[in-house]
């Protein structure tokens, strides 16, 4: 076993270790029953055709946090999100074509915006273990959105594949550091 | 009347003292450099003395000053009570006449007049004010005339004394002079004095129940051949007002950093100055120890704050929807109400299902058999919603639009059939025919 492989099954180890004392949100379900718990205070990565659908059941489900929207350009409709069951009084809306990592840790250490939404276009695992420590010390969620391929970086946690199935979506866990995935009647 | 006077043995900024006493009282007067007279009779329902002493020492120890206090019937025996720190008149010593003759010390001649009496009562025996108290009036008037009788009624107060006119400076203004020690652009150095500087602005808002709204800063640089302009001013319009030195400080801090970057200071720099624009009531109410939506309030606007100076206030926003049947105009962008709540309900009952994402601009896609052509790719349609969603208009906007835009009048109009589309692979797309039936993507699920 390489020295790689042995790093991600202790880190894996220490998660779910760890997972005893995290707090989760309470998450949507597939088509097939199937669940996947979120964890508080982690970096989530997002990727499928219908991962903001689902982030915007999660957001109905939890009804009371703050978010916080980061894009590149304005393409998520609001209207969509309001018919979605999420208030837009919620949402605080960041566009910008700059760095994405100045407002994000602004974001995550105000601790007043428990979800925080961002499309992933980082690359460089301290960056992203920088937003994980931060994440930890606010108990805020960082969703990154991913256009093209789950990023190997360990500070993300959950790693969530979403594709629209008919009527609902289809759950593919890629990496689950924290918490349980299961199914009903699976 | 209950007066308050605060004595400084030595010399000290009293009128910022003062001005941070007007959250006690506004009837106040000062004496040169070392007393503060606060009159708080006239507020014993707001606060009780023992409160009144309590919060008057988080003032002081706020500002690093120390000074006796004495709560006193009038402005002369509270002023002699905290100058000799004795807690009876009559144990006051002789001295302590030219307080009760003169208490904001203005008279030269009747001081002098007063102390020539004193060393004559030295010489007779008496030795503090209480001695001086068992004087016969009239053998006091007739030895000492005038003056004997003016200490007697001071003592006595039988002669009012009119509150000399003390108002706060109208401008709130922090400079800090640098004549020896020279230092350039470092931010650092420039961020440590602003710290100071807003914590005693922030100190003078708080006494008058403002924050700000509007700051300026003004870095005074020596003038040079290099530098033909000395002054750089920085102004801060802040979108929510501020109360704390903390969040307004990481605001300025980004705004000098950005400005450093691009312009360098290239002299060094001789003074610094905060200037306060303009000002809004703040909350003068106590800090809710139960509930904390206040301060998390201001704290949000204080990274609102940030985020704006960081990427500019077009960039923020929160939505908020519009009765308009155009998606792409079916809400706009707020920016002065922060996290408030918004009853739009009755909008959103009226308005269809709309996907997640929306192209800026409508992407043209042709439809055959069976098939989508987006960017001349071809995707299988695995159902064709029947639902139509008809929206026809635009030609009914305001006269005054139309007259602005004569050459894009035209476009106001709209007249779209739209269609809920599933491609294979259960990507769902939103798309809209015009009447001269050229299909168009307009939104996706996602």
């Amino acid at each position: 076993m390489g020295k790689a492989e042995v790093l991600s099954q202790l880190r894996s180890m220490l998660g779910t270790a760890n997972s005893f004392e995290k707090k989760f949100w309470a998450t949507p379900h597939d088509a097939f029953g199937f669940t996947c718990s979120v964890a508080k205070g982690i970096v989530v990565e997002l990727a499928g055709n219908a991962c903001h659908e689902w982030l915007l059941t999660l957001f109905k489900l939890n009804p009371e946090p703050l978010i916080f929207w980061c894009e590149r350009a304005s393409r998520i409709h609001p209207t969509a999100i309001r018919q979605r069951g999420v208030k837009l009084s919620r949402i605080k809306f960041l566009n910008s074509t700059e760095d994405l990592q100045q407002p994000l840790r602004m974001a995550l250490e105000s601790g007043h915006y428990p979800f925080i939404v961002a499309p992933n276009v980082f690359e460089q695992v301290p960056i992203f273990q920088k937003f994980h420590l931060l994440a930890e010390k606010s108990e805020s969620t960082l969703f990154l959105i991913s256009e093209k391929e789950m990023t190997p970086a360990w500070p993300i946690s959950l790693q969530l594949e979403i594709n629209a199935a008919p009527n609902d979506f289809s759950i593919t866990v890629h990496r689950q550091r924290h918490g349980t995935s299961h199914g009903v009647g699976l | 009347m209950r007066v308050a006077c605060l004595w400084f043995d030595e010399p000290s900024p009293v009128l910022r003292v003062a001005e941070m006493c007007l959250r006690f009282s506004p009837q106040i007067a000062v004496r040169d450099k070392h007393a503060v007279f606060i009159e708080i009779g006239k507020c014993k329902r707001l606060y009780t003395e023992a409160g009144f002493l309590a919060r008057l020492q988080v003032v002081l120890r706020r500002n690093n000053l120390t000074a006796s206090v004495f709560i006193g019937s009038d402005i002369t025996d509270s002023l002699a009570l905290a100058r000799y720190k004795k807690f009876s008149v009559d144990s006051l010593p002789l001295e302590a006449l030219l307080d009760f003759a003169d208490p904001f010390a203005r008279d030269e001649v009747l001081q002098k007049s007063i102390t020539k009496m004193i060393s004559s009562f030295r010489d007779l025996g008496i030795k503090n004010v209480g001695d001086f108290k068992q004087i016969p009036s009239a053998d006091l008037i007739g030895r000492f005339g005038v003056v004997g009788r003016h200490c007697y009624q001071r003592l006595q107060q039988e002669s009012p004394i009119q509150w000399p006119t003390w108002k706060p400076e109208e401008k709130i203004i922090e400079r800090k002079e640098f004549p020896y020690f020279e230092f350039y652009g470092e931010l650092d150095p420039i961020l440590f004095e602003l710290k100071s500087q807003l914590d005693r602005i922030f100190q003078r808002l708080w006494a008058r129940g403002l924050k700000v709204r509007k700051l300026q800063v003004d870095v005074v640089c020596e003038k040079t051949s290099l530098v033909p302009n000395p002054v750089r001013a920085f102004i801060f319009d802040f979108f929510a007002p501020q109360g704390a030195t903390k969040g307004t400080l990481k605001i300025l801090k980004e705004r000098l950093s950005k400005e450093f970057e691009k312009d360098p200071i290239k002299s060094p720099i001789e003074a610094l100055q905060t200037q306060v624009l303009a000002t809004c009531p703040a909350n003068p109410g106590q800090r809710n120890f139960l509930n904390s939506s206040e301060e998390k309030l201001e704290q949000l606007n204080s990274l609102h704050n940030q985020l704006i100076e960081l990427c500019g206030k077009e960039n923020i926003f929160q939505a908020e929807l519009v009765a308009d049947r155009r998606p792409e105009r079916s809400w706009k962008k707020t920016h002065d109400r922060p996290h408030e709540d918004i009853d739009d309900s009755k909008i959103i009952a009226q308005t269809p299902e709309r996907p997640t994402f929306f192209c800026r601009t409508p992407l043209k896609v042709e439809v055959t058999a069976g098939f989508v052509h987006i960017n001349k790719k071809r995707h299988r349609i695995a159902h064709w919603d029947p639902t139509v969603e008809r929206i026809n208009g635009g030609w009914i906007e305001t006269a005054v639009e139309m007259t602005q835009l004569p050459q894009d009048g035209i476009r106001l109009t709209f007249d779209r059939n739209y269609y809920r589309v599933e491609l294979e692979g259960g990507q769902k797309v939103f798309v809209f025919e015009n009447p001269n039936h050229e299909f168009f993507l307009h939104g996706y699920y996602g």
